[in-house]
């Protein structure tokens, strides 16, 4: 936080007191997006100093938070982009397509039926829970294997193509296709016991 | 007839692309006789909701 300190010491306190209130909720969600500490912390450094550059610009329409969450969504972006360059970790990548594992979740002697069926799950986003749901829902994604974490974030979180998201990892369409299932069917089945499975009872570790 | 285990990746399938139509009638069918993948077809959907609220709760 040099930046922010050393705008301190210019006189910009104020602004920069405001800025850094909301340091731990930017990197809450960088952390989120980004699944890696250290990123997720330059990405917050980056946003702050950004912001703390531009801070005449914001003109108070809307609130300071959604302003800086803007800003931060571009670096975020930018650093998500940075790292799908990278070459994808082919070993990681192999494990995750091989679907063996998904087979827990049917029967067997039956060729593919469900072990344990769905159940019900009403409309968790539509009740005053909501922001307790959707903490539930962070803690799955973070559980999700890293390629498919990314896959799926790319596509449901930022609403990439499948074209642009198989573009940004380098991989197939059938192995985007793969790494999605993956990711849906663990997350069902993560909700299901973290969150559906809590209310009724059956577990009351939210962890 | 296909099994829940395929049906769940046609289920998957239909989030990013359009079916051939053979498999979407092979979906289908299993549908209409399958409460539990009908059930895992709307969580799957709600996922992709839940992804948009995630966005807009952050904001």
């Amino acid at each position: 936080m040099t930046a922010v300190l050393a705008s301190v010491a210019h006189g910009d306190a104020d602004a920069a007191a405001r800025l850094y209130a909301h340091r731990l909720f930017l990197l809450r969600i960088a952390r989120l997006h980004l699944g890696d500490g250290d990123l997720a912390e330059d990405v917050v450094q980056e946003t702050l100093i950004a912001a703390l550059a531009g801070f005449s610009a914001y003109a108070g329409n809307g609130t300071l938070k959604s302003w800086l969450v803007g800003i931060a969504r571009h670096k975020i972006v930018d650093a998500l982009r940075a790292r799908a360059r990278r070459p994808i970790n082919e070993s990681s990548l192999q494990r995750e397509l091989s679907l063996d594992d998904m087979n827990a979740y049917f029967d067997r002697s039956a060729e593919g039926v469900w072990e344990s069926q769905p159940a019900d799950w009403g409309d968790p986003v539509r009740n005053q829970e909501e922001g307790d749901f959707l903490r539930v829902v962070e803690l799955c994604l973070t559980r999700l294997p890293p390629n498919s974490a990314r896959a799926f974030m790319l596509r449901e979180l930022f609403e990439l193509s499948t074209r642009e998201v198989c573009m940004h990892l380098s991989i197939t369409s059938n192995n985007l296709g793969v790494l999605l299932y993956r990711a849906r069917m663990s997350l069902r089945a993560c909700l299901e016991l973290r969150w559906f499975g809590a209310k009724e009872g059956r577990a009351h570790d939210p962890m | 007839m296909i099994r829940c285990k395929a049906a769940t990746r046609l289920m998957s399938r239909e989030l990013d692309a359009r079916l051939a139509p053979k498999s979407r009638a092979a979906l289908d069918a299993h549908l209409r006789i399958c409460p539990a993948c009908t059930r895992c077809r709307e969580q799957f959907w709600l996922l992709r909701h839940v992804m948009r609220r995630l966005r807009e709760w952050t904001a």
